[in-house]
């Protein structure tokens, strides 16, 4: 059994979340944004960026030599992701000098961050795709990180934009966090299938989950709360209640937190003691 | 061809007493919380009779190690004699490599906060010496060879359940114990 590695949690889902926010930016700005949701989102997103660069530190055991971390890119892919996450916050100052000027070219300079950002996630994700893992060394491991990032990015920027956004921008936020909802709803069960007839090692970390308190909650707030609170927004598209859009942005972090958390806990290793 | 030198034990001869793991412990000064080599008991009962045995295992000192491929910061090198080595003061603690080996030899030494494992001496061994480890047996049962001029037929591997995680090709082999007729 694994140990949930809080800082590697919080890196992870923040960092994640404002990728997803500068992708969504990009995304909607096909059409014309409001210039003071690009602001506040641009904001949002490298606070979020922040922080999590900041949590990512303690994860280490000498937090002041984490530059020197960038120099086995070859074959680590925990070097790819420092220097993808560095290029990342690199690319959000452009954008945000972007964002300062008149005629600033914002939508190519939040491309490009959540493009970086992007790689720095799937690199993230195959840091821990590890044969010695098999609850982990599988697609779904990416998959998963993919699909936080498109949920909790979305539905920030729902929430930031509520006021702001168009009825269609909006609809279209709220069917790719569906999207996201239901497309980890299905990766997830899956995956249990897959860990239940995988190894002795698959079925300690399928045990793990099914008793643990945590995976119930999750399965309540990463699932089964989203999917109910985001039907009366189907139902009412004029008339979006920021309150309730809160409401789904705090449950589904919960979820993805926990679900995080539960990532790192439920991790078994095989140890290698037979002989052949 | 490059060398590879690795350990090889003699089940037969291991009596199990740990000798070889306080010498490395001593000789290394780990604090009481931290081994680099462990001794473990084996059971094999099978219907064509029994197999009680002891394995004294550390560091693989793996071919294709996968310390070396996930370490961010480029802290393990495989030297020319085939020996794995640590370098702690590259090393930034991020624990890639205590997740990824799937023999669980790197740890993490709770006074430096940084990873470490067996290094096979290779200072004493560069100075025509033997490991601690080697010194310490009683029964000569675990030896240093250099693997590539071994006779492999009669000799054992830890093995993984999965392929890939064959592919690490361990460096130390095992000569398995005689099966006791129940």
């Amino acid at each position: 059994m694994g140990t949930v590695e809080w800082p590697l949690v919080l890196f992870t889902v923040l960092g994640e979340t404002s990728i997803g926010i500068l992708l969504a930016l990009w995304w909607l700005d096909r059409t014309p944004l409001d210039a003071g949701l690009y602001r506040k989102a641009t904001l949002t997103s490298g606070a979020l960026l922040g922080l999590a660069l900041v949590a990512s530190l303690f994860h280490l055991g000498h937090p002041e030599a984490a530059y020197r971390a960038l120099t086995h890119l070859g074959s680590s892919w925990l070097s790819r992701e420092i220097l993808f996450f560095v290029l990342a916050a690199l690319a959000w100052v452009y954008l945000f000098l972007q964002i300062s000027r008149p005629n600033g070219q914002r939508r190519v300079a939040a491309g490009i961050a959540g493009l970086l950002g992007l790689f720095g996630i799937v690199s993230s994700a195959m840091i821990y795709v590890l044969p010695r893992v098999p609850a982990w060394n599988s697609a779904q491991t990416p998959l998963f990180f993919l699909l936080t990032t498109g949920l909790l990015g979305a539905l920030s920027l729902l929430f930031l934009g509520w006021k702001s956004l168009s009825p269609a921008q909006m609809a279209g936020l709220m069917y790719w966090s569906l999207g996201c909802v239901l497309s980890s709803l299905f990766s997830y069960i899956l995956y249990f299938s897959q860990l239940t007839g995988m190894s002795p090692e698959g079925l300690a970390t399928a045990q793990i989950l099914t008793t643990s308190p945590l995976f119930w909650l999750r399965v309540i707030t990463n699932w089964g709360a989203p999917l109910i609170l985001l039907l009366p927004l189907f139902k009412r598209k004029r008339s979006f209640n920021p309150n309730l859009l809160l409401t789904l942005l705090v449950v589904s972090g919960i979820g993805e937190f926990l679900g995080r958390a539960l990532f790192y806990l439920s991790a078994v290793g095989i140890h290698i003691s037979a002989l052949k | 061809m490059l060398k590879q030198l690795g350990f090889v034990l003699d089940a037969n001869r291991c009596l199990g007493c740990g000798a070889c793991a306080k010498a490395c412990e001593l000789n290394h000064h780990l604090p009481p919380s931290l081994v680099w080599r462990t001794i473990r008991k084996v059971e094999d009962v099978t219907p064509e009779g029994i197999r009680r045995f002891y394995l004294s295992t550390a560091c693989n000192h793996c071919a294709n190690p996968e310390c070396l491929r996930v370490c961010p910061r480029g802290a393990y090198s495989k030297r020319r004699n085939g020996i794995v080595t640590h370098s702690p003061e590259k090393c930034t603690g991020c624990k890639s490599c205590v997740v990824s080996c799937p023999f669980g030899a790197p740890k993490i030494h709770p006074t430096t906060g940084k990873a470490c494992k067996c290094q096979l001496c290779y200072d004493r061994i560069e100075q025509g010496s033997t490991p601690y480890c080697l010194t310490a047996c009683l029964t000569g049962a675990l030896q240093l060879r250099e693997i590539h001029t071994l006779a492999l037929d009669n000799l054992t591997r830890l093995t993984a359940p999965l392929p890939s995680l064959r592919l690490t090709r361990p460096s130390v082999y095992f000569l398995p114990p005689r099966r006791v007729k129940l």
